[in-house]
Protein backbone atom coordinates (compact mmCIF):
# COMPACT_ATOMS: atom_id res chain seq x y z
CA UNK A 1 0.00 0.00 0.00
CA UNK A 2 2.85 2.36 0.90
CA UNK A 3 4.52 1.63 -2.42
CA UNK A 4 1.36 2.50 -4.30
CA UNK A 5 1.03 5.80 -2.45
CA UNK A 6 4.67 6.67 -3.13
CA UNK A 7 4.24 5.87 -6.83
CA UNK A 8 1.08 7.99 -7.02
CA UNK A 9 2.84 10.91 -5.34
CA UNK A 10 5.78 10.59 -7.70
CA UNK A 11 3.49 10.54 -10.72
CA UNK A 12 1.65 13.58 -9.42
CA UNK A 13 4.96 15.48 -9.20
CA UNK A 14 6.44 14.13 -12.40
CA UNK A 15 3.47 14.87 -14.64
CA UNK A 16 3.67 18.66 -14.34
CA UNK A 17 7.44 18.54 -14.94
CA UNK A 18 6.60 17.18 -18.38
CA UNK A 19 9.72 15.00 -18.43
CA UNK A 20 8.67 13.60 -21.74
CA UNK A 21 8.52 16.47 -24.22
CA UNK A 22 5.39 16.43 -26.23
CA UNK A 23 6.00 14.28 -29.34
CA UNK A 24 9.79 14.09 -28.96
CA UNK A 25 10.39 10.35 -28.95
CA UNK A 26 14.11 10.64 -29.48
CA UNK A 27 16.34 13.62 -30.13
CA UNK A 28 17.89 13.41 -33.61
CA UNK A 29 21.44 13.63 -32.26
CA UNK A 30 20.71 10.71 -29.91
CA UNK A 31 19.33 8.66 -32.82
CA UNK A 32 22.49 9.29 -34.81
CA UNK A 33 24.69 8.43 -31.84
CA UNK A 34 22.69 5.26 -31.27
CA UNK A 35 23.13 4.16 -34.89
CA UNK A 36 26.90 4.61 -34.63
CA UNK A 37 27.14 3.15 -31.13
CA UNK A 38 28.09 6.49 -29.57
CA UNK A 39 30.89 7.15 -32.07
CA UNK A 40 29.21 9.61 -34.42
CA UNK A 41 31.28 10.30 -37.51
CA UNK A 42 31.60 13.84 -38.88
CA UNK A 43 28.73 14.80 -41.17
CA UNK A 44 28.88 14.82 -44.95
CA UNK A 45 27.20 17.18 -47.35
CA UNK A 46 25.16 16.31 -50.43
CA UNK A 47 24.61 19.28 -52.71
CA UNK A 48 21.28 19.21 -54.49
CA UNK A 49 21.81 19.72 -58.20
CA UNK A 50 19.18 20.99 -60.63
CA UNK A 51 18.35 17.51 -61.87
CA UNK A 52 18.08 16.25 -58.30
CA UNK A 53 15.71 19.07 -57.49
CA UNK A 54 13.39 17.84 -60.23
CA UNK A 55 13.49 14.29 -58.89
CA UNK A 56 12.97 15.43 -55.32
CA UNK A 57 9.99 17.52 -56.39
CA UNK A 58 8.46 14.42 -57.95
CA UNK A 59 9.00 12.51 -54.71
CA UNK A 60 7.82 15.15 -52.26
CA UNK A 61 5.38 17.02 -54.44
CA UNK A 62 7.21 20.22 -53.52
CA UNK A 63 10.65 21.75 -53.66
CA UNK A 64 13.09 20.43 -51.10
CA UNK A 65 13.69 24.02 -50.08
CA UNK A 66 17.41 23.67 -49.36
CA UNK A 67 20.48 23.54 -51.54
CA UNK A 68 22.30 20.88 -49.55
CA UNK A 69 21.50 17.95 -47.28
CA UNK A 70 23.58 16.69 -44.41
CA UNK A 71 24.09 13.02 -43.67
CA UNK A 72 26.28 10.75 -41.62
CA UNK A 73 28.04 7.72 -43.06
CA UNK A 74 30.10 4.77 -41.97
CA UNK A 75 30.79 1.44 -43.67
CA UNK A 76 28.35 2.15 -46.46
CA UNK A 77 25.44 2.99 -44.14
CA UNK A 78 24.02 6.47 -44.32
CA UNK A 79 21.86 8.19 -41.75
CA UNK A 80 19.41 10.92 -42.73
CA UNK A 81 17.29 13.17 -40.54
CA UNK A 82 14.38 14.30 -42.67
CA UNK A 83 11.21 16.30 -42.08
CA UNK A 84 7.89 16.45 -43.85
CA UNK A 85 4.66 18.13 -42.93
CA UNK A 86 1.83 15.75 -42.05
CA UNK A 87 -1.22 17.97 -41.92
CA UNK A 88 0.17 21.22 -40.58
CA UNK A 89 3.32 20.49 -38.59
CA UNK A 90 6.56 18.74 -39.60
CA UNK A 91 7.30 15.15 -38.60
CA UNK A 92 11.00 14.47 -37.99
CA UNK A 93 12.13 11.01 -39.01
CA UNK A 94 15.49 9.27 -38.84
CA UNK A 95 16.49 6.81 -41.58
CA UNK A 96 19.36 4.37 -41.88
CA UNK A 97 20.01 3.20 -45.41
CA UNK A 98 22.45 0.47 -46.36
CA UNK A 99 22.86 -1.30 -49.66
CA UNK A 100 20.13 0.98 -51.05
CA UNK A 101 17.71 -0.61 -48.61
CA UNK A 102 16.03 1.00 -45.62
CA UNK A 103 17.68 -0.71 -42.69
CA UNK A 104 15.98 1.30 -39.98
CA UNK A 105 13.42 4.06 -39.65
CA UNK A 106 12.22 5.89 -36.56
CA UNK A 107 9.81 8.76 -35.94
CA UNK A 108 11.85 11.10 -33.76
CA UNK A 109 9.57 14.10 -33.30
CA UNK A 110 5.83 14.20 -33.95
CA UNK A 111 4.17 17.60 -33.70
CA UNK A 112 0.65 17.01 -34.95
CA UNK A 113 -2.26 16.57 -32.59
CA UNK A 114 -3.25 13.25 -34.13
CA UNK A 115 -1.92 10.54 -36.40
CA UNK A 116 1.06 9.55 -34.28
CA UNK A 117 0.25 5.88 -34.76
CA UNK A 118 2.84 6.05 -37.53
CA UNK A 119 5.60 5.93 -34.92
CA UNK A 120 4.75 2.40 -33.87
CA UNK A 121 6.74 -0.58 -35.10
CA UNK A 122 3.66 -2.31 -36.50
CA UNK A 123 3.58 0.45 -39.12
CA UNK A 124 7.28 1.28 -39.51
CA UNK A 125 8.28 -2.37 -39.97
CA UNK A 126 6.71 -2.15 -43.43
CA UNK A 127 9.51 0.19 -44.50
CA UNK A 128 12.39 -1.97 -43.34
CA UNK A 129 13.91 -3.69 -46.35
CA UNK A 130 12.22 -1.32 -48.81
CA UNK A 131 14.09 -0.17 -51.90
CA UNK A 132 13.46 2.46 -54.52
CA UNK A 133 12.37 1.46 -57.97
CA UNK A 134 13.36 3.32 -61.12
CA UNK A 135 10.01 5.10 -60.97
CA UNK A 136 11.16 6.61 -57.63
CA UNK A 137 8.39 4.66 -55.90
CA UNK A 138 8.92 2.16 -53.10
CA UNK A 139 9.08 -1.47 -54.14
CA UNK A 140 6.05 -2.27 -51.99
CA UNK A 141 2.64 -1.03 -50.91
CA UNK A 142 2.44 0.43 -47.46
CA UNK A 143 -0.75 -0.27 -45.54
CA UNK A 144 -2.15 2.97 -44.21
CA UNK A 145 -3.65 3.77 -40.83
CA UNK A 146 -7.20 5.02 -40.58
CA UNK A 147 -7.21 8.57 -39.26
CA UNK A 148 -3.53 9.08 -40.02
CA UNK A 149 -3.59 9.34 -43.79
CA UNK A 150 -1.50 12.47 -44.03
CA UNK A 151 1.09 11.20 -41.56
CA UNK A 152 1.33 7.93 -43.50
CA UNK A 153 1.75 9.86 -46.72
CA UNK A 154 4.53 11.94 -45.17
CA UNK A 155 6.39 8.80 -44.02
CA UNK A 156 6.16 7.25 -47.47
CA UNK A 157 7.52 10.42 -49.09
CA UNK A 158 10.38 10.60 -46.65
CA UNK A 159 11.26 6.94 -47.18
CA UNK A 160 11.49 7.50 -50.89
CA UNK A 161 13.54 10.62 -50.31
CA UNK A 162 15.97 8.88 -47.97
CA UNK A 163 16.57 6.10 -50.49
CA UNK A 164 16.97 8.58 -53.32
CA UNK A 165 19.42 10.74 -51.42
CA UNK A 166 21.41 7.69 -50.39
CA UNK A 167 21.66 6.62 -54.01
CA UNK A 168 22.82 10.12 -54.97
CA UNK A 169 25.32 10.41 -52.12
CA UNK A 170 28.00 8.43 -53.89
CA UNK A 171 28.53 6.23 -50.85
CA UNK A 172 29.94 2.84 -51.76
CA UNK A 173 27.60 0.45 -49.99
CA UNK A 174 28.32 -2.62 -52.04
CA UNK A 175 24.90 -2.48 -53.68
CA UNK A 176 24.84 -3.66 -57.29
CA UNK B 1 -66.69 20.29 -44.93
CA UNK B 2 -66.70 18.68 -41.51
CA UNK B 3 -65.16 20.53 -38.61
CA UNK B 4 -62.48 17.86 -38.18
CA UNK B 5 -61.46 17.98 -41.82
CA UNK B 6 -61.38 21.79 -41.80
CA UNK B 7 -59.13 21.77 -38.72
CA UNK B 8 -56.73 19.35 -40.39
CA UNK B 9 -56.64 21.46 -43.52
CA UNK B 10 -55.75 24.57 -41.51
CA UNK B 11 -53.04 22.69 -39.66
CA UNK B 12 -51.56 21.32 -42.87
CA UNK B 13 -51.60 24.77 -44.43
CA UNK B 14 -49.90 26.31 -41.36
CA UNK B 15 -47.16 23.73 -41.39
CA UNK B 16 -46.77 24.10 -45.12
CA UNK B 17 -46.44 27.88 -44.86
CA UNK B 18 -44.01 27.67 -41.98
CA UNK B 19 -42.01 25.11 -43.92
CA UNK B 20 -41.92 27.42 -46.92
CA UNK B 21 -40.85 30.52 -45.01
CA UNK B 22 -38.30 28.71 -42.88
CA UNK B 23 -36.97 27.16 -46.08
CA UNK B 24 -36.42 30.59 -47.56
CA UNK B 25 -34.57 31.68 -44.44
CA UNK B 26 -32.47 28.52 -44.53
CA UNK B 27 -31.51 28.89 -48.19
CA UNK B 28 -28.73 31.37 -47.51
CA UNK B 29 -27.19 29.16 -44.87
CA UNK B 30 -27.55 26.06 -47.03
CA UNK B 31 -25.59 27.83 -49.74
CA UNK B 32 -22.89 28.95 -47.28
CA UNK B 33 -22.55 25.51 -45.71
CA UNK B 34 -22.56 23.55 -48.95
CA UNK B 35 -20.09 25.83 -50.70
CA UNK B 36 -17.66 26.04 -47.79
CA UNK B 37 -18.10 22.32 -47.13
CA UNK B 38 -17.31 21.53 -50.75
CA UNK B 39 -14.21 23.69 -50.68
CA UNK B 40 -13.05 22.21 -47.36
CA UNK B 41 -13.42 18.68 -48.72
CA UNK B 42 -10.65 19.54 -51.15
CA UNK B 43 -8.38 21.44 -48.80
CA UNK B 44 -5.28 19.50 -49.80
CA UNK B 45 -5.71 19.72 -53.55
CA UNK B 46 -6.61 23.40 -53.33
CA UNK B 47 -3.69 23.92 -50.89
CA UNK B 48 -5.88 26.13 -48.75
CA UNK B 49 -3.64 25.86 -45.71
CA UNK B 50 -0.74 27.43 -47.57
CA UNK B 51 -2.74 30.12 -49.37
CA UNK B 52 -2.66 33.26 -47.28
CA UNK B 53 -5.23 36.02 -47.02
CA UNK B 54 -3.99 39.51 -47.76
CA UNK B 55 -7.28 41.38 -47.54
CA UNK B 56 -6.85 44.22 -45.06
CA UNK B 57 -10.52 43.99 -44.10
CA UNK B 58 -10.35 40.32 -43.29
CA UNK B 59 -6.99 40.58 -41.52
CA UNK B 60 -8.33 43.51 -39.52
CA UNK B 61 -11.41 41.43 -38.63
CA UNK B 62 -9.11 38.78 -37.21
CA UNK B 63 -7.10 41.39 -35.36
CA UNK B 64 -3.95 40.68 -37.32
CA UNK B 65 -2.00 43.89 -37.22
CA UNK B 66 1.49 44.54 -38.38
CA UNK B 67 3.95 45.50 -35.63
CA UNK B 68 5.20 49.07 -35.53
CA UNK B 69 8.86 48.28 -36.00
CA UNK B 70 11.24 45.62 -37.21
CA UNK B 71 14.42 44.23 -35.65
CA UNK B 72 16.83 44.27 -38.55
CA UNK B 73 20.39 43.41 -39.39
CA UNK B 74 22.19 44.34 -42.53
CA UNK B 75 23.89 41.48 -44.41
CA UNK B 76 25.79 43.03 -47.29
CA UNK B 77 23.24 44.68 -49.54
CA UNK B 78 20.38 42.79 -47.95
CA UNK B 79 18.29 43.11 -44.83
CA UNK B 80 17.31 40.36 -42.45
CA UNK B 81 14.44 41.43 -40.23
CA UNK B 82 12.24 40.06 -37.54
CA UNK B 83 8.77 41.47 -37.95
CA UNK B 84 6.21 40.14 -35.53
CA UNK B 85 6.93 36.44 -35.18
CA UNK B 86 8.37 36.05 -38.67
CA UNK B 87 11.83 36.51 -40.05
CA UNK B 88 12.35 38.03 -43.47
CA UNK B 89 15.17 38.18 -45.97
CA UNK B 90 14.41 41.61 -47.39
CA UNK B 91 10.64 41.26 -47.85
CA UNK B 92 10.64 37.52 -48.39
CA UNK B 93 9.71 35.42 -45.38
CA UNK B 94 12.24 32.80 -44.33
CA UNK B 95 9.95 29.78 -44.08
CA UNK B 96 10.39 27.80 -40.91
CA UNK B 97 12.06 30.65 -39.07
CA UNK B 98 10.25 32.00 -36.05
CA UNK B 99 10.88 34.72 -33.53
CA UNK B 100 14.02 35.82 -31.70
CA UNK B 101 16.35 36.88 -34.47
CA UNK B 102 19.74 37.35 -32.85
CA UNK B 103 21.83 38.44 -35.78
CA UNK B 104 22.71 38.21 -39.44
CA UNK B 105 25.95 38.66 -41.36
CA UNK B 106 27.88 37.46 -44.38
CA UNK B 107 30.74 35.01 -44.11
CA UNK B 108 32.40 33.37 -47.10
CA UNK B 109 29.62 34.74 -49.34
CA UNK B 110 27.02 32.93 -47.25
CA UNK B 111 24.40 34.87 -45.35
CA UNK B 112 24.17 33.55 -41.81
CA UNK B 113 20.90 34.23 -40.00
CA UNK B 114 20.84 33.28 -36.33
CA UNK B 115 17.83 32.64 -34.12
CA UNK B 116 18.06 31.51 -30.52
CA UNK B 117 18.74 27.88 -31.35
CA UNK B 118 18.77 27.76 -35.11
CA UNK B 119 21.10 29.05 -37.79
CA UNK B 120 19.95 29.54 -41.38
CA UNK B 121 22.41 29.63 -44.24
CA UNK B 122 21.28 31.55 -47.31
CA UNK B 123 22.79 32.55 -50.61
CA UNK B 124 23.04 36.27 -51.30
CA UNK B 125 19.83 35.91 -53.28
CA UNK B 126 18.02 34.53 -50.28
CA UNK B 127 17.98 30.89 -51.38
CA UNK B 128 18.02 28.44 -48.52
CA UNK B 129 21.26 26.51 -48.29
CA UNK B 130 20.62 24.72 -45.03
CA UNK B 131 18.81 25.04 -41.72
CA UNK B 132 21.03 24.14 -38.76
CA UNK B 133 19.84 23.24 -35.29
CA UNK B 134 20.96 21.26 -32.27
CA UNK B 135 21.31 18.04 -34.26
CA UNK B 136 23.99 19.84 -36.32
CA UNK B 137 25.80 21.04 -33.24
CA UNK B 138 24.34 24.56 -33.10
CA UNK B 139 24.49 25.78 -29.48
CA UNK B 140 21.30 26.68 -27.60
CA UNK B 141 20.34 30.17 -26.46
CA UNK B 142 22.33 32.13 -29.00
CA UNK B 143 22.57 35.74 -27.88
CA UNK B 144 24.64 37.35 -30.60
CA UNK B 145 26.90 36.59 -33.55
CA UNK B 146 29.90 38.28 -35.04
CA UNK B 147 33.18 37.86 -36.87
CA UNK B 148 36.55 37.54 -35.23
CA UNK B 149 39.71 39.22 -36.49
CA UNK B 150 40.31 36.37 -39.01
CA UNK B 151 36.79 36.77 -40.42
CA UNK B 152 35.51 33.58 -38.82
CA UNK B 153 31.96 33.33 -37.50
CA UNK B 154 31.63 33.49 -33.74
CA UNK B 155 28.39 32.68 -31.93
CA UNK B 156 27.84 33.63 -28.31
CA UNK B 157 25.45 31.31 -26.49
CA UNK B 158 25.11 31.53 -22.74
CA UNK B 159 28.50 32.33 -21.34
CA UNK B 160 30.45 30.61 -24.11
CA UNK B 161 31.61 31.46 -27.59
CA UNK B 162 31.54 29.00 -30.43
CA UNK B 163 33.04 28.86 -33.90
CA UNK B 164 32.29 26.61 -36.84
CA UNK B 165 34.42 25.43 -39.77
CA UNK B 166 34.07 26.96 -43.23
CA UNK B 167 31.53 24.32 -44.28
CA UNK B 168 29.43 24.81 -41.14
CA UNK B 169 29.88 21.15 -40.21
CA UNK B 170 31.64 21.13 -36.88
CA UNK B 171 31.00 23.55 -34.04
CA UNK B 172 33.39 23.97 -31.15
CA UNK B 173 33.86 26.19 -28.13
CA UNK B 174 36.42 28.92 -28.42
CA UNK B 175 37.96 31.78 -26.49
CA UNK B 176 37.15 34.49 -28.99
CA UNK B 177 38.80 37.89 -28.81
CA UNK B 178 38.29 41.08 -30.79
CA UNK B 179 34.92 39.97 -32.08
CA UNK B 180 33.00 42.44 -34.16
CA UNK B 181 29.48 41.64 -32.95
CA UNK B 182 26.65 42.55 -35.30
CA UNK B 183 24.26 45.27 -34.20
CA UNK B 184 20.68 46.05 -35.07
CA UNK B 185 19.99 48.74 -37.62
CA UNK B 186 16.93 50.68 -38.65
CA UNK B 187 15.41 49.84 -42.00
CA UNK B 188 14.21 52.51 -44.39
CA UNK B 189 10.53 53.45 -44.53
CA UNK B 190 10.30 51.77 -47.92
CA UNK B 191 11.59 48.48 -46.54
CA UNK B 192 9.32 48.80 -43.54
CA UNK B 193 6.32 49.23 -45.84
CA UNK B 194 7.39 46.10 -47.73
CA UNK B 195 7.65 44.18 -44.47
CA UNK B 196 4.17 45.31 -43.45
CA UNK B 197 2.77 44.02 -46.75
CA UNK B 198 4.64 40.75 -46.45
CA UNK B 199 3.53 40.33 -42.83
CA UNK B 200 -0.12 40.83 -43.64
CA UNK B 201 0.05 38.05 -46.18
CA UNK B 202 1.66 35.50 -43.87
CA UNK B 203 -0.66 35.12 -40.91
CA UNK B 204 -4.09 33.91 -41.99
CA UNK B 205 -4.73 30.93 -44.22
CA UNK B 206 -7.69 30.49 -46.53
CA UNK B 207 -8.41 27.20 -44.80
CA UNK B 208 -8.84 28.96 -41.48
CA UNK B 209 -11.27 31.45 -42.99
CA UNK B 210 -13.29 28.70 -44.70
CA UNK B 211 -13.48 26.71 -41.49
CA UNK B 212 -14.61 29.74 -39.54
CA UNK B 213 -17.31 30.62 -42.05
CA UNK B 214 -18.48 27.00 -42.13
CA UNK B 215 -18.74 26.82 -38.34
CA UNK B 216 -19.99 30.36 -37.82
CA UNK B 217 -16.93 31.12 -35.74
CA UNK B 218 -16.11 34.03 -38.00
CA UNK B 219 -18.77 35.92 -36.06
CA UNK B 220 -17.35 34.82 -32.75
CA UNK B 221 -19.23 32.72 -30.22
CA UNK B 222 -22.58 34.17 -31.32
CA UNK B 223 -21.82 32.96 -34.83
CA UNK B 224 -21.48 29.44 -33.46
CA UNK B 225 -24.83 29.79 -31.64
CA UNK B 226 -26.34 31.07 -34.86
CA UNK B 227 -25.13 27.96 -36.68
CA UNK B 228 -26.56 25.83 -33.89
CA UNK B 229 -29.89 27.56 -34.41
CA UNK B 230 -29.64 26.92 -38.15
CA UNK B 231 -29.02 23.25 -37.47
CA UNK B 232 -32.20 23.17 -35.38
CA UNK B 233 -33.93 24.96 -38.24
CA UNK B 234 -32.76 22.25 -40.66
CA UNK B 235 -34.11 19.62 -38.32
CA UNK B 236 -37.45 21.37 -38.14
CA UNK B 237 -37.51 21.68 -41.93
CA UNK B 238 -36.74 18.00 -42.36
CA UNK B 239 -39.55 16.99 -40.01
CA UNK B 240 -42.04 19.48 -41.41
CA UNK B 241 -41.09 18.53 -44.96
CA UNK B 242 -41.73 14.85 -44.30
CA UNK B 243 -44.99 15.71 -42.51
CA UNK B 244 -46.20 17.87 -45.41
CA UNK B 245 -45.30 15.14 -47.90
CA UNK B 246 -46.94 12.42 -45.84
CA UNK B 247 -50.16 14.31 -45.20
CA UNK B 248 -50.37 15.58 -48.75
CA UNK B 249 -50.32 11.98 -49.96
CA UNK B 250 -53.40 11.33 -47.89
Amino acid sequence: MKKIIIILILVAFLEPLNLFAYGVYQKPEKFIAEVFSGNTPPPNILWITKSMRIDVKKILGRDLGVLRMRFWERNGSTVWILEEIGKEKPITVGFVVKGSIIANVKVLIFRESRGDEVRHSFFLDQFRGATLESSRQLDRNIDGISGATLSVRALIKLSRLALYLHNQSGVDDGAP
Amino acid sequence: MGRHKKKNKIRWRSVFLWHRYLGLVATTFVLILTLTGLVLSHTDSLKLSSKKVDSKTLLGWYGIKAPDFAVSYRAGNNWVSQFGKHIYFNEKEITGASASLTGALIVNNIIVVAGQDTVFLLTDEGEFIERLSGVHGVPDMIERIGLDSTGQLVVQAGSSDYTVDDNFLEWEKTEAVNVDWVTKETVSDIMLAKLVNAHRGSGLSMERVMLDIHSGRILGVWGVYLMDAIVVLFLVLSISGVWVWATRKK
